[in-house]
């Protein structure tokens, strides 16, 4: 009975998504090249700037349109914007991006937004993390705490990458469900349980508009609001529900995100890391030595994650880090422990500044981390030309009936 | 629970042998320069045996910041003084990195403006941050608390009068700031874009460190030049560009002169220790 409902509630969600991509392919909504626009949005990305321009991503019609602009009028993340300009295709790689050439930004600081406090608050905690931590180290834990990624210097940002260790700062299921389980402990001492949750769940939301929306802390956050609201955080059979629902609601409300590589990465890595360990444990017994079961998990985790994503990142970037597997095993222990003396002292620092100075218990570890992807990070990657689309569908046809054959 | 104990205990033992070895190492009572490696633009840093700290540019992006997080003790978001020779891009941007990041107590430049967007924002985070501005002109000593003392060699109050109003954007490094760097019997002169054009009005005299002027451009330098100043060491700071700098011609009379030359695109951070009598490149 029950399986029936879930199967006709599956496929009632499939039938609609089909008709949303149907309407939204209709009304082909994708920007013409070289037409003019003019569109009100907020800027829900990093503004990086150089000496010449600062540079950041709009969201026009559900496409991510980029923008270089004058330094002035200054923008930053949150602001709502007036942007005008003409749209073009460009080259990035093997990927083509939409950029607004010639662009005209003015800040409407007029619209008044319950957000704004959130992304003031953005701002002030950046702020106190870089007044207390040296430059590197600051962007470093803002980045594991937070997902804020402004504040890297391009070439730290490229190291990260070639270390295989980027998506460590890129705020998702970690960052949540920590979040949930201090808030829920939190209020569960002095609120109803129903309470205790309700606010859990806000705070959820909140985090995801200080992290900035991205396609991964959004599936993360309402997989994680489902968990919450319904109690069953920890049980694994519930992530498929759970990622579908959150692929569904997303895709519903955007259809363009399937091409987002954020999005592709995020559900595929979640999805791995759920069903790839039990498989590499049924193929490769590995033995409970002590010192094997202190990384042993890390290199599972890493290399389910890495198996499930390497075909989107190979034909997208055309590039894969060979160290990535080995450096995460190494570093991510310390992932954790970073998000809880990060997360905890940006609330006491909030309330009262020179708490921030606890920032400085995460120096060692923040070293430490520092040192091994810097190391790691001046050798080279593995590049790959050109990925064909018929060899992802038999990867990912092998690993599906890797994950059949394990259920046997 | 005793893991987490184990590497809180161990995190704050390490914590304080670094804290230990930095606060020595920055209370030796020496006299530290560096030359930044930013790239194709000037940045120097140097912390006066007093523990006063100044940058003299920031270099064209934020690597001024690597530069700085390496060599202050991790707790020391203060700088005491930026000196900002002339406003060309690949001279401040850093700095409005800078000031986004520490503390800093005093802006001093010569007072003439850039009219870039970028220059805008620096003026704009300058008071944003409510550093205090003064302007500099020859003649000028700063006193960095101890024996350590900067004289202003260039631009004169008669040039600045005389050329103010018609300064155009290329002409700007003839306005630069020539800084002579002193501390018991060691010297240094900084040079910032002021080529051999603006050097040869100036008297000059023996010194142990010379920055070679806008780095290593063709006609920065000559033997004349080169003649009264002796130096020991030069650098040259560059990074990859179009103009060709730094040119074969400056390498050649450096070298014909003797002088020992190290390049930031080549050697990197270029770090002097001194205590008023000798010095040393450390490595």
């Amino acid at each position: 009975m029950r399986k029936s409902l879930i199967l006709i509630f599956f496929a009632f969600c499939l039938v609609s998504l089909g008709f949303r991509f149907y309407i939204y392919d209709k009304a082909n909504l994708k920007p013409e090249n070289g037409s003019k626009v003019a569109f009100k949005t907020r800027v829900l990305s990093e503004v990086k700037a150089n000496s010449r321009i600062q540079s950041f991503s709009l969201s026009f019609k559900g496409y991510r349109i980029y923008v270089n602009s004058p330094l002035y009028p200054q923008i930053s993340y949150g602001d709502m914007v007036m942007a005008e300009g003409t749209i073009g295709y460009k080259k990035l790689g093997t990927r083509e991006i939409i950029v607004l050439d010639s662009p005209k930004i003015k800040p409407d600081s007029a619209q008044f937004s319950l957000l704004n406090p959130i992304y003031s608050t953005r701002q002030r905690l950046i702020e106190i993390f870089q007044s207390y931590l040296p430059p590197e180290e600051a962007s470093l834990l803002l980045g594991i705490v937070f997902g804020v990624r402004e504040s890297f210097s391009p070439q730290f940002y490229e190291e990260l990458q070639k270390a295989g260790v980027l998506h460590v700062i890129a705020a998702s299921g970690m960052n949540i469900s920590m979040l949930g389980a201090l808030l829920a402990g939190f209020f569960g001492v002095f609120l109803k349980r129903q309470m205790a949750i309700v606010m859990t769940c806000i705070g959820i939301v909140l985090f995801a508009a200080l992290a900035g929306f991205e396609p991964s802390i959004v599936r993360a956050s309402i997989m994680g609001l489902l968990a919450f609201s319904a109690q069953i955080l920890g049980r694994q059979s519930w992530a498929l529900l759970g990622a579908a629902i959150a692929g569904f609601i997303m895709l519903f409300v955007s259809p363009s995100l399937i091409k987002d590589i954020g999005f592709q990465l995020s559900f595929t890595a979640t999805l791995g890391l759920v069903y790839i360990p039990p498989i590499i444990q049924k193929a490769i017994p590995v033995k409970r030595a002590p010192m094997i079961k202190l990384v042993g998990e890390d290199i599972i985790t890493t290399i389910s994650a890495q198996i499930s994503t390497l075909p989107i990142i190979l034909a997208n970037f055309g590039t894969y880090s060979i160290w990535s597997v080995l450096v995460n095993s190494i570093v991510l222990w310390t992932v954790p422990l970073l998000m809880i003396i990060g997360g905890v002292t940006a609330i006491l620092a909030l309330l009262f500044e020179p708490f921030g100075n606890l920032l400085y218990l995460a120096l060692p570890l923040l070293w430490y981390f520092k040192l091994v992807v810097r190391f790691f990070g001046q050798f080279g990657q593995l590049s790959i030309s050109i990925f064909p689309w018929q060899i992802q569908i038999a990867y990912y046809s092998f690993i599906f009936a890797a994950i059949v054959w394990r259920k046997k | 629970m005793k893991k987490y104990l184990f590497l809180s205990t161990l995190s704050i033992i390490i914590l304080s042998v670094i804290f230990t070895t930095q606060y020595l190492q920055s209370h030796d009572g020496k006299f530290h320069m560096v030359f930044c490696d930013v790239g194709q633009g000037d940045s120097i840093f140097f912390r006066t045996s007093a523990g006063i700290d100044v940058l003299v540019d920031g270099g064209p992006d934020d690597k001024v910041l690597g530069c700085l997080g390496e060599n202050l003790p991790f707790w020391d978001r203060e700088i005491d003084m930026l000196i900002l020779t002339h406003p060309h891009a690949d001279h401040f941007t850093g700095l409005t990195y800078v000031l986004k990041r520490y503390k800093v107590k005093h802006f001093l430049s010569t007072g003439i403006e850039g009219n870039t967007e970028i220059y805008r924002k620096l003026k704009d985070l300058l008071a944003e941050h409510h550093v205090s501005a003064k302007n500099l002109e020859a003649g000028d000593r700063i006193r960095l608390g101890d024996e350590s003392v900067i004289d202003v060699l260039w631009p004169s109050p008669a040039w600045i009068d005389g050329r103010y109003q018609s300064m155009s954007e290329d002409r700007l490094n003839e306005s630069s700031l020539v800084l002579l760097l002193k501390y018991g019997s060691f010297e240094a002169m900084l040079t910032g874009d002021a080529e051999d054009l603006i050097l040869k009005e100036l008297s000059l005299s023996d010194v142990e460190i010379l920055k070679v002027p806008h780095h290593g451009s063709k006609g920065a330098l000559t033997e004349e030049i080169l003649q009264p100043l002796r130096p020991e060491l030069s650098v040259i700071m560059v990074g990859r560009n179009s103009y060709g700098h730094p040119s074969g011609e400056i390498i050649d009379i450096l070298s014909t002169a003797g002088v020992k030359t190290l390049r930031t695109d080549l050697d990197g951070d270029v770090k002097i220790e001194t205590d008023g009598k000798n010095w040393v490149v450390k490595k």
